[in-house]
This record gives C-alpha cells, structure tokens and sequence, in this order.
C-alpha cells in the first residue's frame, strides 16, 4: 500500500519534470546520473585498492587510489556535458499502418564545437538507436515504435543516455512528450468484386450528358444511346460513329461506408483502407463517403492521407 | 586637377539627391521608398529588377529615374522573338569601305531600361546578363567597353503570366535589388485620378552623369563599425540557419547588402551605417536571393521579415 | 533494458590493439621479475590472439585453456618464492590476467581487462617505488584510460590519437582531485599483517665476509642510502659508515661474534655529547637489518638494536625506503676495559694455517716494546713492501694470509683487513673487522650524501688497553688515494702506477652528463623524500604547519573550500572560461534603459534598431522627448559612428539615463 502511495507520487514528480514540449533543451533539470554498473565495479576497485595502500603502507598506491576517484569524478563531468546542450525536436513523422512499426523522427541539434559521442535512444520498451553527433550540428533519428491499434497513440516515455567517455556513469533523461502519433488502420487486401457498385449508376445517362466534354467517337456499337451517334457523319455517309465524352463521374471510384455494409466494425475499417492503398497505388481518382464526412474524388496526397486519417478516427 | 571628392556626404550632395528623389515622386505617387531604393541602386552601382503586375508603373519609375538624372537612357522593350544581337549590337558591311562595322545596339548607354525581360527567350536574356556583369560586350572575338557608368532597369511580369521565360535563378544574383511597385496608396490613387494628364511630364535632369560617379566613390567613406557588422553577420548566420531555408545568403549576397545599405546612409545624409539602414535595404536585396531556396517571392519576404524581427539589435 | 552484448561480438581493431598495447607495457617490468611465467605466456597469447584478429584460428577450446591454466601455475609453481608471498600472489593475478587476454570475447570481458590492468599497475608499485617506476606506470594508466575511452567509442574511426587526447585531458583534470586526497587523506595504521616482498637477489653488506665478497659489492651502483646533514658537507673521504663488525675467523671467512654480543635497544631522547654531529639517513630497502651509522654512534630518535661491538640493527629487516636519524660523535672513546672473554673472543684465530704470517707476527711482537710500536711496525711493513691495490687481485687458495702477504701482495680492502687483523691477533693485540662504507658522493644540487655499493669496504679496529678501539685502515697505506679519491678513481690511479694507465681526457659532454646524473639523483632523493616517504607526521606539518589550520570547523572549511576548486577546474575547462570581455558601459547603460522602459510600459521589440526605438519610445512617452533624444543619439554615436565622434557622449547617456 505504502509502496504504491511512494511509487504515485514518484510518478507525479517524473511527470512534471519530464512533461516535454516538442522542442527540448537537455540541461541539468532534465538530465540524471549515477554510477553506471561499471562504475560501482571501479568504486569497489577502489576501496580494495585503499586497502591495499594502507597495509603496505605505500603512498604510490594511495595516489593511484586517489587518481581513480578523482577520475571518477571527471567521468561525471565528462559524460554530463556529453549530454548536456542538446536539443531534441520532435519532426513530423508520416502515420504507419497499424502493427508496423512506427518510425518517430527526432531532429538532434548540438551547440556548434561541442561533440557528442555514442549516444543512446530509445522508447520505453523498444529497441534503441546509437548514434554520434561530431562534425555536423544537426542529426536526425528515426525511433522505432511498435504499434497495434489505430487511431491516436501517445508517444511512449523515451530514454536518452550516454555513458561516454569511460562508461563509468550514465547520465540519462527521460522525456514524456504530450504528442500523439496517428495510426492508421491496417490495410486488408480486398475483392474489388465485393464492393457494391455505386448508388450513382442507377440515375439516367441523359442527366450526365450536359455538363460534360467532348472527347471523341468510336465505333456505334449495338445498344448505344440513339442521341449519342454522330449523325452528321452518318449523313455524310459515313459509318456510323457515337459521341464520346469525358464522363469521369461514372468512372470514379469511391471508398464508400455503406458498400459494405455486412462487414464487422473494425474489419470494415481495415477493407476500406487497403481499398484506399489500392486507389492511391493505382493514381485513381476517388472520393471518399464515410459516416459524417464526405470528402469529394481526388486522386493527391493529401486526399489520401485525409482518408487514411478519417478512417483512422472512425 | 585634384578631384574635390568630398569625404563625407556635404549637404548639397544630399539634397540633390533628394530633389531628385521628390522629382520622380511627383511622377510615380506615393511610391517614396521604393523611388529611394531605386537611387540607392543606382548609387551602388547595382542593377534594379521590377517585378509587378502590367500598369503599375514599373516603366514610368525607370524613365523618370533617366530623366531626372539626365544621362544616356535607351529603352528595349523585350520580345520573344528577339536575338541577343538585337541589345549588344552587329556588326555591320560597310559598302563603301568594304569592311565590317560595328553598330552598336541599345545596351551602349548609361541607362538601359530592358522592358519585361522575362519576354525574352533564355539566349537573349542571357547575353544581357553577362554584359551586366561584366560591363563589356564581345561580338566576333572583339571586346566593347559598355559605358560608365551603367545601369539596368529590368522589369518583369509575374512568372505566373503567360509566355514568359522566367530568368534563370543563377542570374537573378546579377540584379543587386528587387522590387516590387505594388498599388498604390488610397490617397495617391484619388491624386492620380484627380489629375487630367496621362501622359509623363518631362523632367528636368538634377544629376549629371559626373556628379552621380562622384556619389558612387563617396559611399567607400561610409562607415560601418564593429557593432554593425557584428549585427550584420548575425543576420547573415540567421539566414543560414532558418529551418525554412535551404541555404542562406552568400557572401556576394552579404556585399549586396552593405553596398545598398550604405547608398541608403548616404541618401540620408549620414556617414555612418547604423541598423536601420541594414533593415530598410535587405528585404530587397535579400528576396530574390532568398526566393532561389523559397517557394514565392510573398514567403521569401515574409522570411526576410522574419529573419529582421528576429535578429537582436 | 540494457541490451546484451551480441554473441558474434568482434572486438573493434582499435580497442583491440589499445589492450594489448596496455597489457604488454604493464607486463614488461613483471616480466623481468618473472621472466619464467609472464615470457612464454605473453607471448602465446598475444600471437594466439593476434591470429585470431586475422581470423586464422578460432578462439581456444576449453582444454587447451585448461593446459595454460595448469602451465601458468606449474610455472608459478616453479618460481622461486614461498607459497604464501606477495610475489606468488602477484604472480598468479599476471597469469590470469594474460589468459584473460585469449578468452576477451564479448564486451564484458574487455571491461574485466580494462579493470585488470590496475591490479597490475598496483603489484608493479608495490615492488617498486621508483620514480622510475611510478613515471612508467603513470604512462601504463593513462594507456588504460585511452583504452577505456576507445572502448566506449561508437565512432571506432576516431583511430588512436582520439582516445588518447580525451584521455590525457581527463587525467590532467583528474590532478588537483588526486593531490587533494593524496595529502589530506589520513594515513592510517595498517589493519592486517600482509605478505611483503621477498628479499631481493641483490648484494649488500653482510655480517659474513668471504674472499670477494666486498669485490662484488664494488662492481655494483646501486644506492645503499642517502645521508643529510645539517651543515654543507664537501669532504667525505673520513666518513666511515660502520656496519657489521666481524670477529671470528674459521681461515676462510669472517663472521660476527653473535654467541658473545649482546645488544640492548637503545633511543629515546638524545643525550648528546659536545661536538655530537646529527644526520638524517635514508635507507634504501636492503631486506637486511644492518644499519650504517657514522663513527661513533651516540643515539637516535628510534629504538633500535644497539650491540656491545658498537654495531646497529634496525627491530625489522628493511624491505622498504626509511628513514633513521642517527647522532655520531667521533670522539666518544669505545670498550677502555675489555673483559677477559671478550679479549680472547678477539684474540681467536684458527688452529692451524698461515705459519708464516702467525712467524711474522712474532717476530713482529719481539721486535716491539709495547703495543703502538707493535702496530707502527705492522703500518711500516705494509707502507713499505711493494703491495699493490688492485680489484682483480690473484686466486689465494690455501694459507690466503701467507700467500696475499707475502706471494702476492695485491689485492682490495678485504685482503688488507683480514690480513691486518690476522697479523695483530697472531701478534696478541685484540683486532676485528669492521664492514661497511667509506665516503659517499656529495650531490652538488642537494648537499646529501649518496652513498653506493661501490663505496663498500672494510677496516680494522685493534683494542689498546686504555685507548679502547682504535680505527686502523690499512688500505690506506697501500692506496691512499682509494680512501681520498673513492674506488673507482682509486683504480685508475693503481693502473697509473703500474703502467698500464691511459691518460683518460674527459671526454665531450661528460660534464653536461655528469650534472644530469647528479641531477637525476637529486630528483629521485625528492621523490623518495616528498611522494613516497609522505607520511602522517608530513601530513600533520602541512596542515598545522604550513597552512596553520587549527580547529577542526577551519579543515573542514578548507577541505570543501578545496574540493569545490576541484571542482570548478573541471566544470570550467569543459564549458570554457566565462566571457572575458562583457558589454561595454554604454551598451549596458542602453539595456539598463530599455528595462527603465519596458518599465513604464514601452516594449523594445528585438529587431529594432536604436533609431526606430526611439521613433516608437517618443510616440509613447512624448514627455520624455529630450531625455530620449539625447540618450539614444548618443548612444547611437558610441555604437555606430567613427571613434573621434563619440568625445562626452558617455557622460551623456549617463545623465540623461537618469532623466528617464
């Protein structure tokens, strides 16, 4: 019980002085040290060392003794200020997939002259990423995080520490940053077949006709339209030929809730972004038609992305 | 004759340089500063590019700019079709003597004034920008001297508009500043309605083409001390590190800088730089340098704004 | 969390060849100690594991480790020292330590070696406490750092010279912390008893005297002790440093007549005699007790083994640096009775042998009335018959008196003391021989004395009723010059007189040479004085004495005032040294301004310039217009334009600064 009140409260104390922004300045209120293991090996060392200079009684001893701790003491110095000015700023990184990993990018910036060696990074729980920071001021840092379910994921605590240069102490910073990474859903191959087709064909032909563009004849074809045909040609005695036009709307797709409505929540989901991936894939236009939005047919970026995230939020 | 060039900016000097600068602005309303940018281009031996829709009066600033300084001023209005030979010059066969001449073209002037360059196809423009920059012309292995001094009004069209090669972006550091005329003012607008002539007025010439090369050696007398160029190299090392930019101003760029801003000073009347010059010429000089790493030139000045506000004085 | 090192870990090239290179140089004074272990071990396993670098042979298996195992301790083994010493112990860390080196395999093990490597350090210091020594083994550290530091590199590109840098940097800031606990921190009593080292193989003065033995000891250089005295000393050639006092004689060699000396322990306060000269001797460790004082020995702050034949012992062999303060006084008059046993004791000679020396003596003995004329003969014979000193004298098999007096008739200081005392034994006059040293070096930058093997010798003292013991060198009668000049010089001037010398020039540079010899020795008499003599008493003198710290709230204030310049040392040689040169007045007095300002409700923007300020100040304040006005222009005037401008402008800001 106790421990649980103590192991609260610590934990409110980590959080408000970890509470991150995006843009962190690692200084003495951010950073921790301590004897790495190594380092408590050293101290030991050291005290067998003492033993050993004061029953030999042999002051060369004592002073080597003496110059272990002293630096030890410069191993703190040292490796605090191999930490101390950096600054980490959280980029923007693109949304994965759910159940990919999620690869949150870090801007590292250094003071220009200072260098930075053999630094580690990692999240709460995943594998962690090494790097340097010598010539250049700037470094940036992909950090690998699992992911399982779409929709809004807060970053995980992330750890930086360094042990350079002589691994006796860590100095060591945990950051909790306040944003959110979205996740998008898992994409699931589907069968274009499945898809009901659009609402829109039942309408008539003749309605569509007026606002759209020429494009060109082709052969008349038996069960055409009789107002299609080029009947100047055909007076002309040529052979019979149909107006051709533009007519994009038939031919665009949609990602539409409602094609398929037999479907479980969270499957349907996943089916109408692997739709999304394949529209994208394949340069198509299409629009998108979930519950509460409707985004009309393009075929950018942006549009794709503003689907994936729609569906990310359902 | 010992050439009396004064050491530092005597009054006259300066106010007949702002004679001449309310003299254009009588033509051009309302358009105060950038008239006084335009002269400090002209006192930095830098060539001036105007960048703006059709009908703002990019063209009227140019003439007047000639006509009150009364020197040799050639126009070419710029056309697709036109071959560098058209500007520089050809040479020509003399009947009579049966050899070659050289005809000189128009850029064989103090003041030329190229009328929508981005018109021009890439070969043209590009034959003008060189002798720009190295105030000489070469036909057929024999060099010209370009007059002295020399100077370039260009103006351009937006890139937006159609048939127009839009000038190489190497090139534009050719041009010591940009500008851009913009609408004019409300209450310079209803003077400019009010008034019957459509026509420009002439202007009397305030300036001889002698009296500005002496302007032009005066401004090596401007000081600038350490605390300014302390100021300056920061705003420089702010170009270089803003995340919005792909890389920052060059050192001929930062030249730019100090030689405009100090034809500012000396247009005010003073002998020494202070921050305000600084800030009143670079975004200017800046933009189009700028605008190479930029993606318009409106976020390059919004930038350069930036980058003005941000750097401590 | 800490994620375990790979299995297929390749140790880094660099890392690599920074611990071999650590261990090679760590192990090589071992390796003269060992020779028998470190030598082949060191060399299998650097060129095994060099194989392995190259990816030639694979790591060794378990048996072929287990048969080094079981070499390195059969040669540990065969080592000569007890089971239970130092040395074995030592001997066993090494040999761990260089089958670790064929075992280093993952990460952990390479952090094991970079700790072994200061055990190593430590077993060479505790046998050798040179600065010699301790300047090697300062390079041994700071190769362990660099290696250390090359293993905590990600960037193994750095190469060598990386490493090393950083890890120089941080020794050299390491200093003050390490003098600090050097000298303050307490030396206290040892808690156990520890094995120290053995005896070393060295020679020194001996209570035993066999043909040569003295010989030997004067082929060596090696320092024997160091002596201060208060007063400059220039002439040594009369300091006899009295050692052991050899009485009997089997017609080989001499020993001591431990059966009939008693010692007492003397010391204690001084009870000194006028005239009574006081000095200061550092022994070097001889691993005997034996001590040399001055004739004659009065007293000294220790107690110490004081014998009734006047010789000196110490409670323990010395098996370390030390320091004894002797008080001698050579006119103290030794035994003026001799008892009956004691007489004989010196009076014994063997059975048989030398009957022609024992005929001499008697003839010698009838030729004189009492016993100085007995002795001024036995002075005239050796004065006048063609004795010659020499190092290499002949082989005196048997009858060695008979023959070296009157066969040969060359030979060193043992020749002339043992046969010197033969003659007044056979003759009746009680007689011995004392070992020990004559002369010493004076150093010219120190004013001690060095006294070295090579001064080693031995005289005779005879008793005369009523006179006591009286000193008697018979080698200087032969080689005055031996006891004037110092042995080495001595011979030279022996080969002059017998023709075989060759006029020695001093050659170029001997001088310059000589001077770093004297110097050398001078820094290793501080070294040993101030580093590895550093004891409590020092430390008591320099905090109560030097620094006159008293009250234990005035040390303690020292020792955190102390620790925090540590401290501050390493913080600033890492962030820098803090500006130098700060704002200027006037742009100080134009911040303090914008505070006064912003104060009153005008905020400077940061990209504006002085000029705009004011604009926009005036706007705000219209009537604060002149104080503004004058304030900004002047400063403007100071900022920006030529110096010969700026004339009062300073004195300007500041009056109308207060305007505001």
């Amino acid at each position: 019980m106790i421990k649980k009140v103590i192991h609260q409260q610590v934990d409110q104390w980590m959080d408000k002085r970890l509470a991150s922004e995006s843009d962190i300045l690692l200084t003495q209120q951010r950073l921790f040290i301590l004897p790495s293991m190594q380092g408590v090996f050293f101290l030991l060392i050291q005290i067998l060392l003492l033993l050993i200079a004061i029953n030999y009684q042999n002051n060369l001893v004592y002073a080597l003794c003496f110059f272990l701790f002293s630096l030890f003491i410069s191993a703190i110095f040292f490796t605090f200020f191999n930490l101390n000015g950096l600054r980490l700023v959280l980029e923007e990184s693109s949304s994965p997939f759910a159940g990919q990993t999620a690869f949150v990018r870090f801007a590292i910036e250094k003071q220009p002259k200072a260098q930075h060696h053999h630094i580690l990074c990692h999240f709460k729980g995943e594998s962690q990423v090494v790097f340097d920071l010598l010539e250049s001021n700037q470094h940036r840092i992909a950090l690998p995080m699992t992911t399982d379910k779409r929709g809004w994921l807060s970053l995980p605590e992330l750890t930086i520490k360094s042990t350079f240069p002589l691994g006796l102490v860590t100095c060591w910073s945990r950051l909790r940053f306040k944003q959110n990474l979205l996740i998008y859903p898992t994409p699931l191959d589907m069968d274009q077949r499945q898809l009901k087709t659009s609402g829109r064909d039942d309408e008539g032909e003749g309605q569509q006709m007026g606002d759209e563009h020429f494009k060109g004849f082709k052969a008349f074809e038996e069960g055409e339209a009789l107002s299609r045909i080029y009947w100047k040609g055909v007076a002309k005695g040529q052979p019979m030929l149909s107006k051709e036009y533009s007519d994009g709307q038939s031919k665009e797709a949609w990602i539409d809730w409602d094609a398929l409505p037999y479907e479980p929540f969270e499957r349907r989901i996943s089916q109408l972004t692997g739709l999304a991936n394949y529209y994208h894939q394949s340069g198509q236009v299409y629009g998108c038609r979930l519950p509460g939005i409707t985004l009309p047919p393009s075929n950018t970026d942006a549009h794709y992305h503003k689907i994936l995230t729609a569906l990310a939020l359902l | 004759m010992i050439s009396m060039k004064p050491k530092v900016p005597q009054p006259d000097s300066t106010s007949v340089l702002n004679d001449a600068v309310d003299q254009v602005s009588q033509v051009l309303l309302g358009k105060e500063t950038s008239i006084k940018l335009a002269f400090c281009c002209l006192l930095a031996k830098g060539h001036l590019l105007i960048e703006d829709m059709p009908g703002m009066g990019k063209t009227t600033l140019a003439h007047a700019l000639a006509q009150s300084l009364g020197i040799k001023f050639n126009r070419v209005q710029f056309t697709s079709d036109m071959l560098p030979a058209d500007i520089l010059g050809t040479n020509i066969f003399d009947q009579a003597k049966s050899t070659f001449r050289f005809h000189p073209g128009p850029i064989f002037t103090h003041l030329l004034l190229a009328d929508e360059i981005n018109r021009a196809n890439p070969k043209t423009q590009s034959a003008l920008l060189e002798a720009m920059a190295e105030k000489q012309v070469s036909i057929e292995g024999k060099t010209w001297q370009l007059m002295s001094p020399f100077f370039v009004i260009a103006t351009q069209n937006p890139l937006s508009q159609i048939g127009t090669f839009p000038l190489p972006e190497s090139q534009l550091d050719r041009f010591l500043m940009r500008l851009s005329l913009g609408y004019p003012s409300d209450l310079a607008e209803r003077q400019l309605l009010q008034s019957l002539h459509t026509n420009q007025p002439d202007l009397a010439a305030v300036i001889s083409d002698e009296q500005l090369l002496g302007y032009q050696s005066c401004l090596a007398d401007v000081h600038a001390s350490e605390s300014l160029l302390d100021y300056v190299q920061a705003l420089l090392a702010n170009t270089r590190n803003h995340k919005d930019l792909a890389y920052g101003l060059s050192p001929r760029g930062a030249q730019a800088l100090m030689m405009a801003a100090r034809a500012w000073c000396f247009l005010a009347g003073r002998d020494y730089l202070i921050p305000e010059d600084i800030q009143a010429v670079a975004a200017s000089v800046f933009v189009h340098r700028l605008s190479l790493a930029a993606e318009s030139i409106e976020a390059a000045e919004q930038i350069v704004e930036q980058l003005l506000a941000s750097t401590p004085v | 969390m800490m994620r375990r090192a790979a299995h297929h870990y390749q140790i880094p090239r660099t890392t690599f060849l920074w611990l071999v290179a650590v261990l090679v140089f760590l192990m090589l004074p071992h390796a003269v100690r060992f020779s028998l272990v470190i030598v082949p071990l060191l060399v299998i396993c650097i060129v095994w594991r060099w194989l392995i670098f190259k990816q030639k042979v694979g790591h060794p298996s378990f048996l072929l480790r287990a048969a080094l195992v079981v070499f390195g301790f059969a040669a540990v083994y065969l080592l000569p020292f007890e089971w239970v010493s130092l040395e074995t112990a030592v001997a066993i860390l090494l040999v761990g330590t260089l089958l670790k080196l064929l075992e280093m395999r993952h990460m952990r093990d390479l952090l094991v070696m970079s700790k072994l490597c200061y055990f190593v350090i430590v077993a060479q210091l505790l046998f050798d406490q040179s600065m010699l020594s301790a300047v090697y083994m300062l390079i041994g550290i700071a190769l362990a750092t660099a290696s250390l530091v090359s293993l905590n590199l990600r960037q193994k590109g750095l190469g060598v010279v990386y490493p090393a840098k950083l890890a120089s940097k941080m020794m050299l800031l390491s200093v003050p912390i390490m003098a600090l606990g050097f000298l303050l921190f307490p030396r206290l009593e040892p808690f156990w008893r520890v094995p120290l080292p053995e005896k070393k193989s060295t020679t020194g003065i001996s209570d035993t005297m066999t043909p040569g033995s003295i010989g030997e000891l004067i082929q060596s250089n090696a320092l024997v002790f160091r002596a201060t005295f208060k007063d400059k000393v220039t002439d040594t050639s009369e300091f006899y440093w009295r050692g052991p006092v050899l009485s009997y004689f089997d017609g080989q060699t001499w020993h001591g007549g431990d059966d009939v000396i008693s010692s007492v322990l003397t010391g204690g306060k001084i009870d000194s005699p006028v005239n009574s000269l006081a000095y200061d001797v550092i022994m070097e460790a001889s691993y005997t007790d034996w001590l040399f004082p001055l004739e004659t020995y009065v007293s000294s702050h220790e107690r110490l083994h004081f014998a009734s034949d006047y010789s000196l012992k110490a409670r323990s062999p010395i098996n370390k640096k030390r320091r004894f303060s002797f008080v001698s006084n050579d006119q103290v008059l030794l035994d003026l009775s001799l008892p009956d046993k004691l007489k004989s004791h010196y009076l014994e000679l063997p059975k048989r042998g030398n009957p022609k020396a024992r005929e001499f003596a008697e003839q010698l003995r009838r030729a004189s009335n009492d016993e100085a004329s007995l002795i001024s003969h036995a002075n005239a014979f050796f004065q006048s018959e063609p004795f010659v000193y020499t190092l290499k004298p002949p082989v005196y098999s048997t009858d060695r008196v008979d023959r070296f007096l009157f066969d040969g008739q060359a030979g060193f200081c043992e020749h002339y003391a043992s046969s010197y005392v033969f003659l007044m034994r056979a003759a009746g006059v009680p007689a011995r021989i004392i070992t020990g040293y004559q002369g010493g070096e004076v150093n010219p930058y120190e004013g001690y004395v060095a006294v070295r093997q090579k001064d080693a010798h031995a005289w005779v003292e005879v008793w005369l009723s009523g006179k006591g013991w009286i000193r008697i060198d018979p080698t200087s009668f032969v080689a005055p010059h031996r006891v004037r000049l110092g042995i080495m010089e001595g011979e030279r001037y022996d080969q002059l007189q017998t023709g075989n010398w060759q006029p020695r020039e001093r050659w170029f540079g001997q001088e310059t040479l000589e001077a770093i010899a004297h110097r050398y020795d001078q820094l290793g008499y501080i070294w040993s004085n101030v580093v590895v003599g550093f004891d409590a008493k020092d430390q008591w003198a320099l905090i109560t004495g030097l620094l006159g710290l008293t009250t234990w709230l005035q040390k303690a204030l020292w020792l955190i005032a102390a620790f925090v310049g540590c401290f501050l040392v390493i913080y600033f040689s890492l962030v820098g040294l803090p500006r130098r040169n700060p704002l200027p007045l006037h742009e100080k007095l134009y911040v303090k301004c914008i505070k006064k300002l912003q104060k009153q409700g005008v905020e400077k923007p940061v990209g504006v310039g002085p000029r705009d300020f004011l604009i926009l100040a005036t706007e705000k304040l219209p009537d604060k217009k002149e104080a503004l006005d004058n304030f900004i222009q002047a400063y403007i005037r100071l900022t920006y334009q030529p110096e010969n401008t700026h004339a009062d402008s300073l004195q300007l800001m500041k009056q109308w600064l207060k305007r505001m």
